[in-house]
């Protein structure tokens, strides 16, 4: 009977999570929003890289289809890079002469590319980040927050995605906040994980679209 | 028949589970809008490396018995086939795609390397240089005047979180066209479909891809 009734309510699969919570602030600025902005990198620590990183994918996507030109800060260089492609092409026999006629040969080749050198946004000073904000034609800027809290139990809790975006003179055009309650089904690794990335998802788009943008 | 509850219950629950598995899968969902530099007239593009960001993990069996989440990664191998249906969709729409990769910053120092040993041989080719990618936002200004180019392509990949046993997710591919003058929007365009539990990244990623790709507005 508990196999079955677990089942059952396996079978059910749309479990209807409790609805996100949001907050919205207009600022001084929201009349006159900013063309082109600067995506800062996410700021978290509850938050894996992989998160993170489509958190920003979500919201540079939708700020873009919005209207807004997105620089993503991450992307900016400071200073030029150099990058080496390393080719190693090995043959069973050997390579014919320029004159001679190519041989059936069996070859084996791995391309290898390394970028050195140069900065980026992130490793740049106050000085240059301004300077690099004036080379992209930026006019403001936003920052995304994501934090997490645990509940009772450490297969619950909730997830914020907080978004903000600011005139480069400091002035609030809008900040948007919206929290996702997550709960696994039972405590597992995989469920917990799954419970948190859906939490993550349902708060970022709640934030994007409380700010009337997804 | 099925007459005990228990039995009846189990076959309930199945009946149940196959409809929720076999429910079918949203349709795509095409949005597109012009902006501000749709005005000026574009021809020759800049095409960035795509980026992307992916919130489902995969599921992995670990050496204890348990299941854990293994966080899906954007292999460039992946970036690199949408990037090249992108492109190849805006080259046979009309559009003159340059491919940023190609693009040398500098002049780059090829230095190859032919050693034979009877039947065996081996080739060694070290290229150094800097690409469009790598140089700073006045060096990239200064590249695309020097190409002749009218605008600049980003194309971003994202896929959800996993719902459900199936793990169905929505995944997303949207290409934006922005003025090389004044980066004011051309036009963007993002598909967005479902993706079933039994689909690979991979393969979800390359539908939205065709998808987004299919009926890009001509130059």
């Amino acid at each position: 009977v508990r196999i079955a009734g677990l089942l059952a309510c396996l079978a059910g699969c749309q479990l209807v999570p409790p609805p996100a919570h949001a907050r919205v602030l207009r600022g001084a600025a929201h009349a006159d929003p900013p063309t082109t902005i600067v995506a800062l990198p996410i700021a978290t620590t509850a938050a894996t890289p992989e998160q993170a990183a489509a958190v920003a994918s979500a919201t540079r996507m939708a700020l873009e289809l919005d209207g807004y030109t997105v620089v993503d800060a991450e992307l900016i260089n400071a200073e030029m890079r150099r990058r080496t492609t390393e080719t190693v092409e090995r043959l069973s026999e050997a390579p014919p002469a320029p004159s001679e006629r190519p041989a059936q040969s069996h070859s084996d080749t791995t391309t290898e590319t390394k970028v050195s050198g140069g900065k980026t946004w992130l490793d740049a000073g106050v000085v240059t980040r301004t300077r690099l904000i004036a080379e992209v034609g930026a006019q403001g800027l936003l920052s995304t927050a994501i934090e997490r809290s645990t509940g009772a139990m450490p297969w619950n809790g909730q997830v914020t995605v907080d978004l903000t975006l600011m005139r480069l003179d400091g002035r609030l055009v809008w900040r948007s906040e919206c929290s996702a309650n997550f709960g696994a089904v039972w405590s597992s690794w995989w469920t917990t994980q799954q419970a948190i990335e859906q939490a993550i998802e349902r708060a970022t788009h709640c934030a994007l679209e409380s700010a009337a943008l997804w | 028949m099925v007459t005990s509850a228990p039995a009846a219950l189990l076959v309930a629950a199945l009946v149940a589970l196959t409809a929720c598995v076999s429910q079918p899968l949203a349709e795509p969902r095409i949005t597109m809008r012009t902006g501000r530099g749709a005005k000026q007239p574009v021809s020759a593009i800049v095409a960035l490396t795509p980026t992307c960001g992916i919130l489902a993990s995969h599921m992995r069996d670990g050496n204890d018995g348990a299941v854990y989440a293994e966080p899906a990664k954007c292999e460039p191998a992946v970036l690199d086939g949408v990037g090249q249906e992108i492109r190849g969709a805006l080259a046979f729409a009309g559009y003159q795609v340059i491919d940023a990769e190609r693009v040398n910053a500098i002049t780059s120092r090829h230095h190859e390397v032919i050693e034979r040993f009877n039947a065996y041989g081996s080739r060694h080719i070290e290229q150094r240089g800097a690409t469009f990618e790598d140089a700073t936002p006045v060096e990239q200004a200064e590249l695309l005047r020097e190409l002749g180019a009218d605008a600049v392509l980003t194309t971003r990949l994202w896929i959800g979180a996993g719902y459900g046993l199936s793990g169905r997710r929505m995944v997303a591919v949207q290409v934006r066209l922005a003025s090389a003058r004044d980066r004011q929007l051309v036009w963007a365009r993002r598909c967005e479909l479902q993706a079933s539990g039994f689909e690979s990244d991979e393969a979800a990623l390359a539908a939205a891809a065709r998808c987004t790709a299919k009926g890009m507005p001509r130059p």
